[in-house]
């Protein structure tokens, strides 16, 4: 079952075409690697998925409803996508657990007794319980990424969204954050994942696609795009960052 | 893994939290006085003794009259609901906390309203506060003072609400628009010093816009612009003397009475500074007391080393961030980003006004350069110049 379908999806920002006509569906359970070179428009995707951003034109399916009318709350939809970035993005006046539970209550509208089990959960999934208490700021990186992966996981998602979740990391501290992510893979998440851990996209992703200049070059297996790609570009690209 | 308590804060930060115990005794705080800080200490008790000894020699040649001020002291405040203190107070606590809920608003609309990610509703309103913003930090206090009570005694000379005359309200009213403008651009600078990834990570989680503003931004952009809101208020506080001008019974008034019906100006005057001093500087002590208790790791300024001797003067917070402000550039942290080592460093790049919470900078115009009382039109109802020198 297709779990994302997003059909014909174009955006610009002022003059500047970013998305130009991208046609996508992931399935349920599966992991997509999305792997492109700077300003092509990855972040762009992301966000118009879980509706940061609308897109000028195309349709977004999440299990088959359209998400992108005016019909249906952004809010709602965002819920049900959960997104970690680059940065972390941490509530920085919020302890570890605070940022977990603010989600709960204020969207799930769980009491706070409740929230706080469930946070506490979720921190354990992602081995921070013992750092429950602590602020963003008392966190290395890859606990502050884990703690945001908590976050969004607590939202019981249908979808997670990855947006270059290593980036910012300390070589030291990427492991362990994608460590979490491949049990999440193993226990069927749904992943969108903008990266350039090559081994973790061999070793995850069911698909990988290589995006340029807001198009999908190429879709393909990760033996398809690493060893033999179809494309000039993908190969100039994949030589690049295999390098 | 490891834990990393306090990264990205300057090392100087836990070092001094030891040598700085919460309420240091007697004891401590002269060991401190004699070995970490004895220059500076030496420095204070020096100055202040000079005041001391000049004001004792001023008493003891009969420029100023002891006696006198302390047979006047209580008329500045009794009665307590009506007197000239009471008035001071309550037209900037009544004009601040107005001006605080307006300018709430007009900040979001100064923040929103710009940039990459502008709210179209914001978008509406940012012209016109952005004039008025500019209109009142642009012009004098002491015109917009006479402007505000011309307009108003003109709409209604005989205006009488809950027992305040015209001039009264005029006075509120001056004051009130006026910290509107500024505590618009206090709260701009607050708002836009919240990272904006934030505000997504907020959306993303599915927080509406409302919710965002409520749980993310206000508690942290209030939490950064403590320090400049409430300089707003000492210099609000130090403002209301203006509307002395419209004949609002005020502290000023009943100082500059004393000079006029007795002949005691600078007794007038030096006890009233006093009790400018005695609500400002405890005022701003317990508002820095208050920012360290409730200070999270990671926003606002750091805790720093302050010497007892500027402890004592009441003037530790400011002087060290203005050193602070001085070296506010980001810093390498252990994670490998780059983060500000003050809260604020990050609002000179997003704003185009630079520094802006560190709020008012200047003294209002009209603040200082008053001309001495003689030559003004009667200010007062009690200014009798007849009266014969005591
Ligand atoms: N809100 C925005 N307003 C204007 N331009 C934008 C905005 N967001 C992105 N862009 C521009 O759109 C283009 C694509 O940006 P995007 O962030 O999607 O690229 P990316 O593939 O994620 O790149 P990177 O690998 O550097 O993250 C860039 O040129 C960027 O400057
Ligand atoms: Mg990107």
């Amino acid at each position: 079952m297709t779990m994302v379908r997003i059909r014909g999806l174009h955006k610009s920002f002022g003059s500047l075409h970013v998305l130009r006509g991208v046609d996508l569906d992931v399935n349920r359970g599966d992991v997509l690697c999305i792997i492109g070179p700077s300003g092509s428009g990855k972040s762009t995707l992301l966000r118009c998925t879980n509706l940061l951003i609308y897109p000028d034109q195309g349709d977004i399916f999440i299990e088959d409803v359209k998400v992108n009318s005016r019909e249906v709350r952004p809010e709602w939809v965002r819920q049900q996508i959960g997104m970690v970035f680059q940065q972390f993005n941490l509530f920085t006046h919020l302890t570890a657990l605070r940022n977990v539970m603010l989600g709960l209550v204020r969207v799930k509208g769980m009491d706070a007794a409740a929230a706080r089990s469930k946070a506490e959960f979720e921190l354990e999934r992602v081995g921070l319980a013992e750092k429950k208490d602590a602020y963003p700021a008392q966190l290395s990186g890859g606990q502050q990424q884990r703690v945001a992966i908590a976050r969004a996981l607590a939202m019981d998602p249908k979808v997670m969204l990855f947006d270059e979740p290593t980036s910012a990391l300390d070589p030291e501290y990427i492991h362990e954050v994608l460590d979490v992510m491949k049990r999440l893979a193993e226990e069927g998440m749904t992943m969108m994942v903008v990266t350039h851990e090559m081994g973790f996209a061999k070793e995850v992703a069911d698909s990988i696609i290589f995006f340029n200049q807001g198009q999908i070059v190429e879709r393909g297996s990760p033996e398809e795009i690493f060893d033999r790609p179809g494309h000039e570009r993908t190969k100039a690209f994949v030589g690049k960052i295999l390098r | 893994m490891g834990t990393y308590p306090e990264s990205g804060q300057p090392p100087n930060g836990e070092g001094s939290a030891e040598r700085a115990p919460k309420s240091p005794t007697w004891a401590s705080q002269a060991r401190g006085l004699a070995l970490a800080s004895a220059p500076a200490a030496l420095l204070a008790g020096i100055v202040i003794l000079i005041v001391l000894a000049f004001l004792a020699t001023l008493a003891f040649v009969g420029v100023i009259n002891a006696v006198f001020i302390l047979q006047r002291w209580p008329t500045a405040y009794l009665p307590l609901w009506s007197g000239p203190l009471w008035n001071s107070l309550f037209l900037t606590i009544a004009s601040y906390l107005l001006g605080f809920a307006v300018a709430v608003p007009l900040g979001l609309v100064r923040a929103y309203g710009v940039g990459k990610t502008r709210n179209r509703i914001a978008l509406l309103f940012y012209a016109p506060v952005t004039g008025y913003v500019h209109a009142i930090r642009g012009t004098p206090f002491f015109v917009q003072l006479w402007l505000v009570f011309f307009v108003v005694i003109e709409a209604a000379p005989r205006l009488n609400v809950l027992g305040w005359n015209v001039y009264f309200w005029a006075g509120l009213l001056a004051l009130t628009l006026n910290t509107i403008g500024y505590q618009a651009e206090v709260f701009r600078g607050g708002f836009q010093a919240v990272g904006q990834g934030q505000v997504e990570a907020a959306k993303a989680v599915g927080l509406t816009g409302p919710q965002v503003f409520l749980h993310i931004t206000l508690p942290q952009g209030l939490r950064l612009i403590t320090l400049p809101l409430t300089n707003e208020f000492i210099a609000l506080f130090k403002a209301s003397t203006i509307v002395s001008y419209i004949s609002v019974y005020e502290l000023f008034v009943w100082a500059e009475n004393l000079g006029v019906r007795f002949g005691h100006p600078i007794e007038g005057f030096l006890m009233i500074s006093l009790y400018y001093l005695l609500i400002n500087i405890p005022l701003s002590r317990a508002v820095t007391y208050l920012e360290r208790r409730l200070r999270i790791p990671g926003l606002g300024t750091q805790p720093g080393g302050e010497s007892f001797a500027f402890r004592f003067l009441g003037r530790g917070d400011e002087t060290r961030r203005v050193a602070s402000w001085s070296h506010a550039q980001p810093i390498r942290t252990r994670s490998g980003l780059r983060q500000a080592s003050n809260g604020f460093a990050q609002v000179p790049t997003r704003s185009r006004g630079g520094l802006v919470p560190a709020g008012r900078q200047q003294p209002r115009d009209g603040d200082d350069d008053r001309p001495v009382p003689a030559g003004v039109p009667a200010t007062t109802a009690a200014s009798e110049p007849g009266l014969p020198a005591s």
